[in-house]
């Protein structure tokens, strides 16, 4: 091989091995923020090519669950404010470094072609609609958020025998966009996951707004980095990516 | 002019194939008396043979006659099913039950229904039997807790108690020694003429034939043939 | 022992389902192992290794697969909500078939070399005894067989007694209707719950260790018969 090709060969090598010396980042993120994390981590990773994201996906309660245990998580944010609450009383993340970084809606979603067409929470004692889709309200927010609504308007007893737990949010979309139940209660954000197979059929009013916020993890290996990549989703430009996936600001 | 109706009655002809090995068996036998025994070399068909008397394989040609009764004739159409020929059957190595004790193997075929006869049952044939032939010691106990002559007995014990009317034997004293061997012959011979019922047996030991006095067949091999060739 | 009572719908679940499908896959592994085991037609093998598949697919896509048959939007499972308002996801029902899925390649494998380890001469003794076929299976190849179908059955229970993954999916996780006792452990430990998720665990460890101590006695017994 002529030695011009051989000394580029070894450039390009190394170049190629350069992000094998990158600092990784994982990120814990509730899963309705998932959309919107993938991007802020590719823009991220963009302007910070020395830094590789790792995005951890789950149920807000999960992850946290995960990092009690010691998982090597560097940002958790959740889906609302207290499962991030219990992390900073459990000492897991500094109360100092958490911000809000968006705001979402609760909205009930029927399946595209359904034939009852809820408007209130009343209507959902229809005894078409069998099956509701939820979120686990012991460990997803979105679940909890739910109930409290189902509560505060004295149907929760009422509507509980049909209730269908979903391990996630995500997951009770999936629910109702394949059609195995009547309605879901997921967040506005995620109703543009399955655009042709869901719809809106209102919007549920909630006593606590529901907020999502962020914070570095107290025993991450790149505290420096961790509190980089916060700074970036607050910016104007991971705020940006926040509305485009339609979050509304904090 | 006495009826001369041969008691055994077999002509069979019929071709195996198993795979690039081609096997036809091609027999006739006939005795006016009760004993006959089949002489042959291994791979000449006398298991083949005897199957196919029993009724576990059907020929391609040929008839069954055994004391009068015709249990296959494939000119007519009659091919009786095993369980309807009515013959008792000792097989090589003596196919005993191994989740049945020997009461239970020995009454086995008294009843055709669901359930095998139970531990404690007594019936007063299979009693009988069991005493008959010296196993009332060991009747609790299982095949494989037994002897080889004893299983021998109790394969014969089983095949007789259901009143037979043909008693075939493949080659029952080939696992034994020379002592018990000549003592069974003669167990066997005695049962036969009590029962005066036909008897078939494949050998390859010519004191069986000399010991029962029995007419003979030989069975040989060659080309992939196996062919009976009768000496009176 | 207020804890226990909370515990036993999740339990009472788990054991409802493992029952019905071990009783499901008994039959039916029974039934398929002879029919692999003395069946000659085309495309046996390939009957065999599809069956198995089961035992090697993760539970995701086990679960994924049940899902798209049996789902509403599906040809079967539209079928039966029309005709029968059956609705299949999301019910008890639909955790015994997940089980049951998986667990028959636990029988119907050692059915199969059960029923081809069966010497054919014992069985031609019992048909010139004068017996008919069904006879024949009935009173020497079922029995002969049996220890190894009982020793595969037990794995299926415990088996089907710790289903989750292809649970999960097409029964959901709805206490007192599909909340099997795997799953609650499951749902416990994701709310933070670790004091009820460790005595759901110590339940489930003693019902399984029971099981197995109960699956010994069995098998000593049964396989006493055929020595």
């Amino acid at each position: 091989m002529p030695r011009r090709h051989l000394r580029a060969s070894v450039l390009l090598l190394f170049l190629i091995g350069l992000p094998v010396a990158a600092t990784e980042l994982t990120v814990s993120a509730a899963a309705s923020l998932g959309g919107a994390f993938a991007d802020l981590a590719e823009r991220f990773e963009a302007a910070h090519p020395e830094h590789e994201i790792r995005l951890n996906l789950g149920g807000s309660g999960a992850l946290l669950q995960q990092i009690r245990a010691g998982a090597p998580v560097d940002v958790f944010a959740s889906a609302d404010g207290e499962t991030m609450d219990r992390a900073i009383a459990e000492g897991l993340v500094d109360a100092r470094q958490r911000h809000d970084i968006a705001r979402n809606t609760l909205v009930l979603a029927i399946p595209a072609d359904a034939a009852v067409l809820p408007t209130d929470l009343a209507t959902l004692a229809d005894p078409r609609i069998r099956r509701i889709a939820i979120g686990q309200p012991d460990a997803v927010p979105a679940g909890r958020y739910a109930r409290e609504a189902l509560q505060s308007a004295r149907l929760w007893e009422a509507l509980a025998p049909r209730l269908v737990p979903a391990q996630n949010v995500r997951q009770a979309l999936d629910y109702v966009a394949r059609g195995e139940v009547d309605a879901a209660f997921v967040y506005a954000t995620d109703l543009t996951l399955q655009p042709g197979r869901v719809k809106r059929a209102f919007a549920v009013r909630v006593a606590t707004p529901i907020r999502y916020p962020i914070a570095p993890v107290t025993d991450s290996r790149e505290p420096g980095t961790a509190r980089t990549f916060v700074e970036f989703v607050r910016s104007a430009e991971g705020q940006a990516i926040l509305r485009r996936h339609g979050f509304l600001p904090p | 002019m006495i009826d001369s109706a041969p008691r055994i009655d077999v002509v069979l002809r019929t071709t195996l194939q198993a795979g690039p090995r081609r096997f036809t068996l091609d027999v006739s036998l006939q005795s006016a008396r009760d004993r006959l025994v089949i002489f042959g070399p291994s791979g000449s068909g006398k298991t083949l043979l005897l199957n196919a008397i029993a009724g576990l394989v059907r020929p391609e040609s040929g008839h069954v006659r055994l004391a009068g009764r015709t249990l296959f004739d494939s000119a007519c159409g009659v091919d009786l099913p095993a369980r309807k020929r009515r013959l008792g059957v000792v097989f090589q190595d003596y196919a005993l039950f191994p989740h049945l004790d020997v009461r239970q193997n020995v009454g086995f075929g008294l009843s055709a229904g669901l359930r095998n006869p139970r531990r404690r049952d007594r019936d007063p044939q299979v009693e009988g039997w069991i005493a008959r032939l010296g196993l009332a010691p060991v009747a609790h106990q299982y095949p494989h807790q037994l002897s080889g002559g004893q299983r021998q007995r109790v394969a014969v014990a089983r095949a007789l108690v259901a009143d037979p009317e043909a008693l075939l034997l493949d080659e029952p004293f080939a696992a034994l020694d020379p002592a018990l061997r000549e003592e069974l012959r003669i167990e066997l011979d005695i049962l036969q003429r009590a029962l005066g019922i036909p008897l078939l047996l494949v050998s390859h030991d010519v004191a069986d034939a000399e010991t029962l006095r029995a007419d003979t067949v030989h069975l040989a091999i060659a080309n992939g043939v196996g062919r009976s060739r009768t000496e009176a | 022992m207020n804890e226990f009572a909370a515990a036993w719908p999740a339990l009472a679940l788990s054991l409802k389902v493992a029952l019905w499908a071990s009783g499901i896959t008994l039959v039916l592994g029974t039934a398929l192992g002879y029919l692999l085991a003395r069946g000659r037609f085309p495309g046996r093998e390939l009957l065999d290794t599809l069956l198995t598949l089961p035992m090697v697919l993760p539970p995701t896509v086990l679960g994924y697969y049940l899902l798209v048959l049996i789902s509403r939007r599906s040809a079967l499972g539209g079928w039966l909500d029309a005709t029968f308002d059956v609705q299949l996801v999301f019910t008890w029902q639909a955790a015994v078939i997940a089980a049951t899925v998986v667990t028959l390649p636990l029988v119907f494998k050692p059915a199969r070399t059960a029923f081809e380890g069966v010497d054919h001469r014992v069985e031609a003794a019992a048909r010139t005894l004068g017996l008919p076929d069904w006879a024949v299976f009935l009173r020497v190849t079922l029995p002969l067989a049996w220890p190894a179908i009982l020793a595969g059955l037990l794995l299926a229970f415990a088996r089907a007694m710790g289903e989750f993954g292809a649970t999960l999916m097409v029964a959901g996780s709805i206490p007192g209707q599909t909340q099997t006792l795997s799953a609650a452990i499951y749902d416990a430990v994701q709310a933070g719950q670790d004091d009820r998720a460790l005595f759901l665990v110590l339940v489930m460890s003693v019902v399984c260790l029971a099981v197995l101590l109960a699956a010994g006695r069995l098998r000593t017994s049964a396989s006493g018969m055929t020595r």
